[in-house]
């Protein structure tokens, strides 16, 4: 490993403290006995969290994100997987081209597809339904999630597929010994992503939203149209923990290390 | 034959990869295909293996047609260029595959497995991972995973490219111990011309799809079938000549600047035609040879003299701006001193060490 010089320890701390800080804000704000946000504290208690789980907007809207969330998470993983798959076994200008191609969603706000998102599914009969808040969702995250896995197949070795078929292996085992050990890190990996964006995206749930389609980040923007209170902070606790325990379960099936891009050497 | 390839042919939009190969490898032959990058040798060991198929002809293995089969029950062993090692897999798991494919006991597969690692001189090496390998212990494990199998011909894929030159012409002397051992037809690919030579029974040589020539390696050196051939392998003087006389076994010729060139009879030569006709640099000498070899003698001046220890290139300005490359081994050294540049000097070369090649359009 490089050795590390002074200034680059300090640009990084400062850079570490930005990206952490807000946490550190809105986990005490949960804990809070106060009625209005006041920081720090003045006092402890568990009331904004009981308040969370009274509301039925939230429940039902907590049950929402965390379904579509884990509907579009399975079929970005497996749309993107089986493309990132195709583009590794292209080559030179065909293989740049649909890269190119797939990532221009990345250039365009959330905003202005949120409103094609909106007219694409009313033609559909699908507007402020949960299919179509999933479709969204997969939209959202079809780019982000392809761009991973792709990156993580970048030492895809094809040939291993032909080793494994001339040493006797049929399609199917081909498939189960030579190409899933080598896709599955990358697959966790975009499932990561895809969830994490999945149950935190607003923008896109604010167009989609309906009746029976109504995602925890859409009803706490409408709530908090009326007040601003500690509630926001319990609510970010809670969403903190889901995506924890997402990690944690895919940490289990494939190994921290992997997801997160860092290799022991 | 053992493994016949006929008329096989390859386009792929409107390059041709494979024009017209037709050869045949009899059982436990060590055949080289050599040719350099682009002239369609892996395509052709590739449609061997299944994973290409031709346009048109058919190969037969064994007797048998094998087109229509897949590659997974064509049952041959491959070694490719990059190893394809599984990364995931230890080395024991990495050469046991191809028999747990095939459902073999785990007491057999251990047993095999031990057997093949030991034929590559890897044992020990069992629960290492590929990457905790080095470059020719992968080559090791890549080569004993093809041969578990004992496939029914083994093909390797420029298995030497990524190797330094030491480790390679290690590697050269194991593969044949190997196939010496195993007895398995083996076609070997590659782009090293000295490598070919040294390593095979019979050398095919290839170029922009075509075969050019396929036999023994003197044979190919000493005989080349085409121009290609005669420059491909080592050094070539190429002379371009006119046909003046032709004899009963000897053809009377004329360089351009009308030296004139005996070379032995081979096929239709009329006079008046060009012919061109190949001798190799380490025939002709600077000294006239022993007894009454017949020989050809031209007139030079020593352009440059390239020295490469066990002897030296001399590049030499005959008559006509014809250029000559002469090898002067380190024993003629010795004993006659050695030339230097501007020297005017006479060139020698036996009569029979000619040989007038075939043109291909």
């Amino acid at each position: 490993m490089k050795k590390v010089g002074p200034g680059m320890l300090i640009v990084s701390a400062i850079a570490l403290l930005f990206l952490v800080a807000p946490i550190f804000v809105a986990i005490p704000l949960a804990f809070s006995n106060a009625r209005t946000l006041i920081f720090p504290p003045p006092g402890w208690s568990l009331m904004w969290f009981e308040a969370f789980f009274k509301r039925p907007d939230f429940v039902k809207g907590l049950r929402i994100s965390l379904v579509s969330a884990t509907a579009s998470t399975i079929l970005v993983t497996l749309i993107a997987g089986i493309t990132a798959y195709g583009v590794v076994h292209m080559h030179g200008t065909k293989k740049r081209l649909v890269s190119l191609l797939l990532n221009v969603p990345l250039l365009i706000p959330v905003l202005v597809i949120g409103i094609a998102m909106l007219f694409f599914l009313a033609r559909l009969r699908l507007s402020g339904t949960l299919p179509g808040l999933i479709l969204g969702q997969v939209m959202l995250c079809l780019p982000l999630v392809f761009l991973i896995i792709l990156a993580a197949l970048e030492n895809y070795n094809p040939n291993l597929e032909d080793a494994a078929a001339s040493l006797g292996a049929p399609p199917l085992l081909v498939f189960r010994e030579a190409v899933l050990p080598q896709v599955t890190t990358g697959l966790a990996a975009g499932a990561a992503l895809a969830f994490i964006t999945s149950m935190a995206d607003t923008t896109m749930s604010l167009f989609l939203r309906g009746p029976g389609a109504t995602p925890l980040p859409a009803a706490m923007i409408a709530y908090m149209r009326a007040r601003i209170d500690p509630m926001i902070g319990s609510s970010a606790v809670i969403f903190l923990c889901i995506s924890i325990v997402f990690l944690i379960i895919i940490n289990r099936l494939i190994g921290f290390e992997a997801v997160m891009g860092v290799r022991e050497e | 034959m053992y493994l016949e390839l006929n008329h096989l042919s390859k386009r792929y939009d409107n390059v041709v990869a494979i024009d017209d190969v037709s050869l045949s490898i009899a059982q436990g032959e060590f055949v080289t295909f050599l040719g350099p990058s682009g002239s369609g040798k892996s395509t052709i060991l590739r449609m061997i293996a299944g994973f290409t198929r031709s346009d048109s002809g058919y190969i037969k293995l064994n007797g048998e047609l094998i087109q229509e089969k897949p590659p997974y029950k064509r049952n041959l062993g491959i070694v490719f260029q990059d190893y394809s090692l599984f990364p995931h897999m230890t080395v024991q798991q990495n050469v046991a595959f191809g028999l747990r494919m095939r459902k073999v006991s785990k007491e057999e597969q251990a047993r095999r497995v031990a057997d093949a690692l030991e034929t590559v001189r890897l044992s020990g090496y069992e629960k290492r991972l590929p990457n905790q390998l080095s470059g020719g212990q992968r080559q090791r494990v890549a080569l004993a995973r093809a041969i578990v199998i004992e496939p029914l011909v083994l093909l390797l894929d420029e298995p030497l490219g990524a190797l330094d030159r030491k480790l390679r012409e290690e590697m050269q002397i194991e593969l044949r111990r190997i196939h010496e051992a195993l007895g398995v037809t083996t076609i070997f690919v590659t782009h090293d011309q000295e490598e070919a030579l040294t390593m095979s029974d019979r050398v095919a040589i290839l170029s922009g799809g075509q075969l050019h020539q396929m036999g023994t390696p003197y044979g190919v050196y000493e005989r080349p079938a085409t121009d290609f051939v005669a420059d491909f392998l080592g050094r070539a003087n190429l002379l371009q000549l006119a046909v003046v006389a032709c004899e009963d076994s000897l053809i009377k010729a004329k360089l351009p600047g009308g030296s004139l060139i005996s070379v032995p009879a081979i096929g239709e030569v009329a006079t008046q035609d060009d012919i061109q006709v190949l001798v190799r640099p380490e025939h002709i000498s600077f000294y006239p040879p022993a007894g009454d070899t017949p020989c050809n003698t031209v007139e030079c001046a020593v352009e440059r003299i390239s020295y490469h220890g066990s002897g030296a290139y001399a590049i030499l300005n005959g008559p006509g701006d014809v250029q000559l490359i002469a090898y002067i081994s380190a024993r003629e050294l010795a004993e006659h001193g050695e030339a230097h540049q501007g020297q005017r000097i006479t060139v020698y070369w036996p009569i029979s060490a000619s040989t007038i090649l075939s043109r291909r359009a």
